[in-house]
């Protein structure tokens, strides 16, 4: 009798909480629809890179896959709103580089920690930083720019999508490397700070090949270089930082999958499985070539590994350039 | 004769069955949402992006674009029937809009905005086809100096928005400015009085702002009047404006037009300052301003069309340089993107059926709104006598979807009721919040800009005399500060303001 009981029990249990057992049944996820968080509003590259994602996983998985934006605070809103979900598979994230690699380095009070309170499922894609000048600025090359930097210390001026931003830090560590200091102009985001490079209010912008590539081929602004391993098949003409003498200069902008912390292993495996399939599928390849995005598949541990490489990176480069509150 | 063949060219590419579809679904998806109070654009656009994937790239653009001019042209019905701006730039809209509806003239007020919209829709799409490129030049020579310069402009007229007390409108002003201090500093990277609260490192909410201090202010009063408002339902009056109120208007909307179209090119306030401007202008130009935010047509037209022309030009810096000027432009960049076109500068070239299609759907759009809003005044004019008890909480529902829906935040909709309550007692005394929106609105932007411009002229002030457009600005907020200080105008000003 009390076996029938406590089964009775349990029975009606399972059907007044479906939810919290979901995270235990991994074998019959998914079961609903999952949600694909992006930390940013809808518009720039990290949205598009999430909602692409989301229509394939979609077909793959035979549920809906929605995206949702939660914007705010240099993406640390997006970052906590996740490490607070429950990990059973039904919420997801698309972390774009500086999420868990720069803001623990420059905002004191998280309540996440870009170590533990995540699962890593896949790298996605990635875009490399590009340094161009205004059609106004004499230097046509690196070399012309470094040597005007060196010749007035301070004087020539770069605009950045925001204080320590990928971008921001990409300029800071370029003028580490190269050994000048130049004045960094933050900007409100990418459009107004490529304006102000068209507009000639600064010498040079850093941004990404998706936000850069067109206007360099349209001829609007000087291309200088891409931080990158290998020039763009986008801009063949464009050279890589390495080639002009500062060999390993990679800054790449990628973003990747993520679960909050503790999600089931089988799941991480089977979203990895399918994030590669898909990475596979030539319309996806083309639809990032055209925004300057290479696919870049790997395992669950290769993107905490980065995660954990690029954290120390750009640690120091925060510090050099005195952006860090420690 | 370049222009003809690139328009007809647009025409081509958009009269297709297909197409006018979209663009009628667009432009009628955007009034309904304009309507609704503080839904807005962006995240109708952001929940619509999905369904665009199956459809061509033009079919798709053209009705998202459709629901951004729809959504102004809603804004303003909201805005007049119950006090309630849907955008930051139907702020205007409300003050003498909403008096006109009180006047039981909610009807002309309708269609003299959605007349005046349709011209000024018109004349800044003609303008977008025949001189985009050499405008889109024009706002890159605006640098951080120029949009100081600009700011400061507009914040010496916010002070004219008031029709109260002279000292109230200034001490709303700063009050606006200090609201707008709260987040992150783009300079520095700082975080000023966000109290330690991530959801407030980017500012407060524009739209939490204005539904609380608007929408809910204008509830939490009339919950004090019993069912008071059955006096102006009786009397609507006619559906549609006299010969005499499109004489008074047309004026104004040539000037809304003309300023809108100058001030939409700019990214950033251009929206808002064209409309806030032209209320202003119109103030200035009037015989007698003392009628201002009493149910002034002038100061309805003026802002309608200003509002509605700046909405078509702010496409300029998008199609022309691939550069989003505000959160809704980002959104067709994204949707550009997952459609495979690249924005920037080779769409005009490469995809000439794609640019020129977008800018000829947009004079059909604006076509298509007017011949739904003008039947459509019979119905909005009857929800006034919807009573109170029903109608507001329906109201209040919606603020705070709206609210939600910008950023899915929950914060942001306790941040409006809280705006709610501050609202009610500035309406106890008096003070007016129009002047605290534009305060809060260009005040960061000032300051971003001074604070830049500084720093590209390593400190030098006279960077913002020794450049021409800004220098101009800048000579025109002295004299209009003269004016202001000047002991007559001024007594005749407050004895002009007294009168009410």
């Amino acid at each position: 009798m009390s076996v029938f009981f406590s089964r009775f029990f349990f029975a009606a249990l399972f059907a007044v909480l479906p939810t919290s057992f979901a995270q235990v049944r991994a074998e019959v996820w998914p079961e609903k629809p999952v949600k694909i968080l992006v930390p940013y509003p809808p518009g720039g590259a990290c949205d598009a890179v999430g909602r692409l994602f989301a229509e394939k996983l979609s077909e793959r998985l035979r549920q809906p896959v929605v995206v949702e934006n939660r914007p705010g605070a240099g993406t640390a809103i997006g970052a906590e709103f996740l490490a607070k979900s429950a990990p059973d598979g039904y919420t997801l994230a698309v972390t774009p580089t500086g999420q868990l690699t720069i803001l623990p380095h420059v905002v004191k009070a998280l309540h996440f920690d870009p170590f533990k309170s995540f699962t890593p499922i896949s790298q996605l894609a990635y875009t490399s930083v590009v340094i161009a000048a205004s059609p106004d600025f004499p230097a046509k090359t690196l070399q012309e720019a470094v040597h005007a930097a060196k010749a007035n210390p301070g004087e020539v001026s770069y605009s950045s999508s925001g204080s320590a931003t990928i971008i921001h830090l990409a300029g800071e560590y370029f003028a580490n490397t190269a050994g000048v200091s130049f004045l960094h102009v933050p900007y409100k985001g990418s459009a107004p700070a490529v304006a102000a490079l068209l507009g000639g209010e600064v010498n040079l912008a850093f941004d990404t090949l998706t936000i850069l590539h067109p206007q360099i081929k349209a001829g609007k602004v000087k291309g200088l270089a891409i931080a990158a391993p290998a020039r763009s098949p986008l801009l063949p003409d464009l050279p890589t930082v390495s080639e002009l003498g500062y060999p390993g200069f990679e800054v790449p902008s990628w973003f990747g999958l993520i679960a909050p912390a503790g999600l089931p292993d089988e799941i991480t495996q089977r979203l990895n499985r399918e994030v590669a399939a898909i990475l596979q599928n030539g319309e996806v390849r083309k639809k990032l070539s055209a925004l300057g995005l290479t696919i870049w598949p790997s395992t669950p541990e290769q993107l905490g590994q980065r995660i954990r490489d690029d954290y120390e990176k750009y640690g120091r480069v925060a510090r050099q350039a005195n952006l860090a509150f420690d | 004769m370049e222009l003809l063949s690139n328009l007809s060219l647009g025409f081509d590419a958009v009269l297709t069955f297909q197409n006018l579809w979209y663009c009628f679904l667009g432009a009628l998806l955007g009034t309904l949402i304009g309507v609704l109070p503080g839904l807005g654009p962006v995240a109708t656009i952001a929940m619509l992006l999905p369904v665009t994937y199956g459809l061509p790239p033009l079919s798709a653009l053209i009705m998202l674009a459709g629901i951004y001019y729809g959504a102004q042209y809603g804004g303003s019905t909201t805005a007049i029937l119950v006090n309630l701006p849907g955008e930051s730039s139907s702020v205007v809209t409300c003050l003498d809009g909403y008096a006109m509806a009180r006047q039981g003239r909610a009807g002309a007020a309708l269609g003299i905005a959605a007349l005046g919209s349709f011209f000024a829709g018109t004349a800044a799409t003609l303008l977008i086809a025949a001189a985009a490129s050499p405008l889109a030049e024009f706002a890159l020579r605006f640098g951080p100096a120029e949009y100081f310069s600009l700011m400061f402009l507009g914040l010496i007229t916010a002070v004219a928005l008031a029709h109260g007390d002279f000292f109230k409108a200034i001490a709303m002003v700063a009050l606006g400015l200090t609201l707008g201090l709260v987040g992150i500093d783009v300079n520095s990277g700082v975080e000023r009085f966000t109290f330690g609260l991530p959801e407030l490192s980017d500012g407060v909410s524009f739209v939490a702002l204005s539904m609380g201090l608007f929408g809910v202010a204008e509830i939490l009063a009339n919950l004090e009047l019993r069912e008071k408002r059955e006096v102006f339902t009786q009397n609507i009056g006619s559906l549609l404006p006299s010969r005499q109120d499109l004489r008074a208007a047309f004026k104004p909307v040539l000037r809304g037009t003309l300023l809108g179209s100058a001030l939409g090119i700019l990214p950033g306030g251009g929206a808002v300052l064209s409309s806030f401007t032209s209320y202003t202008l119109e103030k200035r130009l009037a015989k007698d301003p003392s009628r201002f935010g009493k149910g002034a047509i002038e100061g309805l037209a003026g802002p309608e069309s200003a509002n509605n022309a700046g909405a078509q030009t702010s496409f300029i810096p998008l199609l022309v340089m691939g550069l989003p000027s505000n959160a809704v432009m980002a959104l067709m960049v994204g949707a550009m993107m997952i459609h495979g076109v690249v924005p920037g500068p080779q769409v005009m070239t490469e995809r000439p059926e794609l640019f020129w299609g977008l800018i000829a759907s947009m004079w059909l759009g604006n076509f298509f709104l007017v011949l739904l809003n003008l039947p459509l005044i019979g119905i909005w004019v009857r929800l006034l006598k919807v009573p109170y008890r029903l109608l507001y909480p329906v109201v209040l529902v919606f603020c705070c979807v709206g609210v939600y829906s910008v950023s899915n935040s929950v914060f942001d909709v306790g941040l409006a009721l809280f705006f709610g309550f501050v609202g009610y007692l500035f309406l106890k005394l008096g003070c007016e919040p129009a002047p605290l929106l534009l305060g809060f609105v260009l005040g960061p932007m000032m300051e971003e800009n001074l604070r830049r411009a500084m720093l590209l002229a390593r400190g030098d002030a006279s960077v913002f005399f020794t450049r021409p457009i800004s220098c101009t600005l800048l000579v025109l907020c002295i004299a209009l500060i003269l004016l202001l200080a000047w002991p007559q105008a001024r007594k005749a000003r407050e004895t002009a303001f007294q009168e009410g």
